[in-house]
């Protein structure tokens, strides 16, 4: 490893870490999805599914916790078997991988929508894939040191953006505050749940934390800023749009950008910041990603390095990521891809394992230092 | 072997690199650029155009649907700027017919030698017709709020007669349209003589309902005005508010941030300058009637009165009659508007729909369906609170 020597972090980073994994594309549509299905509810939605989404984690934590110094390969062919432990280390790989290619190509999409209009997305896609497999070879320390180095890139800029906002939003389009579609919230729930899709992630991070024991509350702290970012950006861009507007917008956050004007000032559009900042919080999905399918791999074939298989991921991620023929395929694939393996990855992987663990005895833990 | 390997290895680096750091694809210098900064949009209805000549051979393959609009851009001449200004035409006017504002962009780019950028675009102007039209209105709109270029801080205004004409003066204070307009319309010392909604705003109405207050445009004397209001009903132009009503729409609106008002007190007619003012609309109902409350506070001053007045501006007594007489105007005035817009033109222009599902969504379950209908027949009630703050320098 290049720096650091036991290949080891912080709770705190990984805390960080899977809230820049969870935040990716899916809160660019996530708060118009909302606006469409429950309107001015859409928080109460959000609330719930943040509620549901803190399940597994506490689950995975505590898997995690109890077998510390295992890896997932490790725990799992313990819990459930050599056979089972193949093929949902399958399962995960495509999931990873399968989002990867979502996000690259949501990226590409709007890249060039917006910025390069005459640059091919094939560009964009690989030259973004290019630097995040560059990153992912680094190995934990380095995504982990990056994604709190990337923090004050986000958030400085967001909240200038959030002030210069703030008398243009009109909070009385928040009421309704509960309206009595409570039927339609709860089924909006699954589309919802999936934008914390993102906690399996947990799974590998937690083989480094230094301190597995003390994890709880950072990972409960992930779940909770996710949620609380969430419930921001859908109250942003309701009082914003409306809910009838809101409901309209593709894309709200980047409709956002085009509504902001700064007074008096020489900048006319901000895009260009919204979209450099969005470049950034994607980038650190996607590189997370990446190394977590790494990672279930090389844990696969029991190798050493799991830097040799992030460049192999590329031209896969590449080739899945250019299926879709438009971007409102890209969302229907994208749905049925998460119904399908989303929800075995971040729901019914972890609760399977906690359950195993549960009723499994002890396994005698191994010491941290033999590692 | 070590060190051809190492060899290779740099070489192939710098030949991709050669590759990537040639810049940006999407290069395009500022001076290759037409920044938009207006598009008026007029309906034709095939007369002789001004491109015409060069249009006229006729096309038998031609697949898509026939010209609708003649749409007109204006760009800032760039030329001018900067000490060896190689121009002295401050704008650049262009024009031509087609199906729709964005097939132009390809029809001009035959005729002009730079390309067009909309992301500085400050006005779209729609031609009367245009907006008379509820079939063009959607396709408009949509596209307005669909463009990725276009900001959303646009200020879009119906032309009383054409888009062309507005565009075609050259007004001394500032000679390219779009950015006259929107100086009129963000300057800080406004008037409430105009409406000032901006292209969210107004997609944010018609998306709940279809029906909205559009700014208007006014030529006139080789000055455009923009002052007044035209009224969009189901997407569709059906009339015009004019100076004084826009004020009183203002108001109800919640919108106004300065106003004069005059009334007449002892034979002497005084200005009333607001510096403040707040609109608190309430919904009610009352035996099975919607009861649409407005209650409007203003803060003011007066700027003038008459020297040798018998009534002094310095006691309070004359203050709360002044006080008294203004309520009772603008309420007055803000009334007739509200009924014009309802009993005249029957449509709900003024958000009150938007209020109660705000604010009473049980209510607005019920109305929904026949809200139009039943908006003619609520009742309105309007509450005026003046307040005199200063009375300037003398006594």
């Amino acid at each position: 490893m290049m720096f650091g020597k036991d290949n080891k972090i912080s709770n705190m980073q990984i805390a960080l870490l899977t809230v820049h994994t969870i935040i990716g594309v899916g809160i660019l549509s996530l708060p118009s999805t909302l606006a469409e299905t429950v309107g001015t509810s859409g928080w109460i939605s959000l609330v719930l599914s943040g509620i549901i989404a803190a399940v597994p984690v506490i689950m995975i934590t505590k898997v995690t916790e109890k077998y510390r110094g295992w890896n997932l390969f490790e725990i799992s062919s313990y819990l459930l078997g050599k056979t089972l432990t193949y093929i949902t280390f399958t399962l995960l790989i495509i999931n990873f991988i399968g989002q990867s290619a979502f996000v690259i190509r949501i990226f590409g999409e709007v890249i060039k929508m917006f910025l390069l209009f005459s640059t091919p997305i094939e560009v964009t896609i690989v030259t973004m894939l290019l630097t995040a497999v560059f990153t992912a070879r680094g190995g934990i320390e380095t995504i982990a040191r990056l994604s709190l180095l990337v923090v004050p890139f986000i958030l400085i800029p967001t909240l200038i953006l959030n002030v210069v906002l703030i008398p243009d939003l009109d909070f009385t389009n928040l009421l309704p505050f509960f309206k009595n579609n409570f039927a339609d919230v709860i089924k909006s729930i699954p589309a919802t749940f999936f934008s914390f899709g993102g906690s399996e992630f947990l799974l590998v991070y937690m083989y480094y934390s230094k301190h597995p024991k003390s994890a709880m509350k950072y990972n409960i702290g992930a779940i909770v800023t996710v949620t609380v970012l969430y419930l921001l950006s859908f109250f942003i861009t309701l009082a914003r749009f409306g809910e009838k507007g809101l409901g309209v917008q593709l894309w709200p956050l980047l409709s956002l950008a085009k509504a902001i004007q700064f007074p008096n000032a020489f900048i006319e559009n901000v895009e260009g910041i919204i979209m450099a900042i969005w470049v950034i919080v994607v980038f650190t999905t996607l590189m997370s990603a990446i190394f977590v399918a790494s990672v279930l791999i090389r844990q696969m074939f029991r190798t050493e390095e799991s830097k040799y298989f992030t460049l192999p991921l590329l031209p896969i991620i590449y080739f899945f990521s250019l299926i879709p023929r438009n971007v409102v395929l890209v969302y229907s694939y994208m749905q049925v891809f998460t119904y399908i393996f989303g929800t075995f990855a971040s729901l019914i992987y972890p609760i399977l394992l906690y359950i195993l663990a549960v009723f499994k005895k002890k396994g005698e833990a191994k010491d941290e230092t033999t590692i | 072997m070590k060190r051809q390997f190492k060899l290779i290895t740099v070489l192939s680096t710098v030949l991709c690199l050669s590759v990537l750091l040639t810049g940006c694809w999407d290069l395009i210098e500022i001076e290759q650029y037409f920044f938009i900064s207006t598009m008026g949009i007029d309906v034709y209805k095939g007369e002789a155009h001004v491109v015409d000549e060069a249009e006229k051979e006729s096309e038998e393959n031609r697949l898509t649907e026939k010209d609708r609009f003649i749409i007109t851009y204006v760009s800032p001449d760039l030329r001018t700027i900067g000490k060896n200004a190689t121009s002295e035409n401050p704008r650049i006017i262009m024009a031509s017919v087609s199906n729709n504002p964005y097939e132009t962009t390809k029809e001009l780019a035959t005729r002009t030698n730079r390309n067009f950028t909309f992301r500085h675009t400050k006005v779209v102007l729609l031609g009367e017709e245009v907006a008379r039209n509820r079939e063009y209105m959607i396709e408009i709109f949509d596209n307005l709020g669909r463009h990725e270029q276009l900001s959303r801080k646009l200020n879009v205004l119906v032309a009383k007669g054409t888009a062309k004409e507005i565009i075609n003066i050259e007004a001394p204070y500032e000679p390219v349209t779009g950015y006259l307009i929107n100086q009129i319309m963000s300057k800080k010392q406004g008037s409430s003589r105009y409406n000032d909604m901006v292209l969210e705003e107004i997609l944010t109405e018609l998306y709940f309902s279809g029906n909205v207050l559009i700014p208007r445009a006014i030529a006139g004397g080789g000055e455009v005005k923009v002052a007044g209001s035209g009224i969009i009903k189901n997407y569709e132009l059906i009339g015009w508010l004019g100076e004084i009503e826009n004020i009183s729409a203002m108001f109800l609106m919640d919108r106004v941030n300065t106003a004069v008002l005059n009334i007449e007190h002892e034979n002497a007619i005084l200005p009333y300058v607001i510096t403040n003012s707040r609109t608190k609309p309430r919904v009610t109902v009352e035996d099975g009637k919607i009861r649409y409350t407005v209650n409007i506070d203003t803060d003011g001053y007066i700027q003038q009165y008459k020297i040798e007045a018998e009534e002094k501006l310095t006691e309070q007594k004359t203050i709360s009659h002044i006080e008294q007489k203004l309520e009772d105007v603008l309420a007055k005035q803000v009334r007739s508007t509200f009924e014009k817009l309802q009993k005249e033109f029957k449509v709900d222009a003024l958000g009150v729909g938007r209020y109660i599902s705000k604010h009473n969504p049980k209510l607005w379950e019920e109305v929904k369906d026949d809200w139009e209908e039943i908006f003619t027949n609520i009742e309105f009630e309007v509450h005026v609170d003046a307040k005199l703050r200063r009375i300037g320098m003398t006594k």
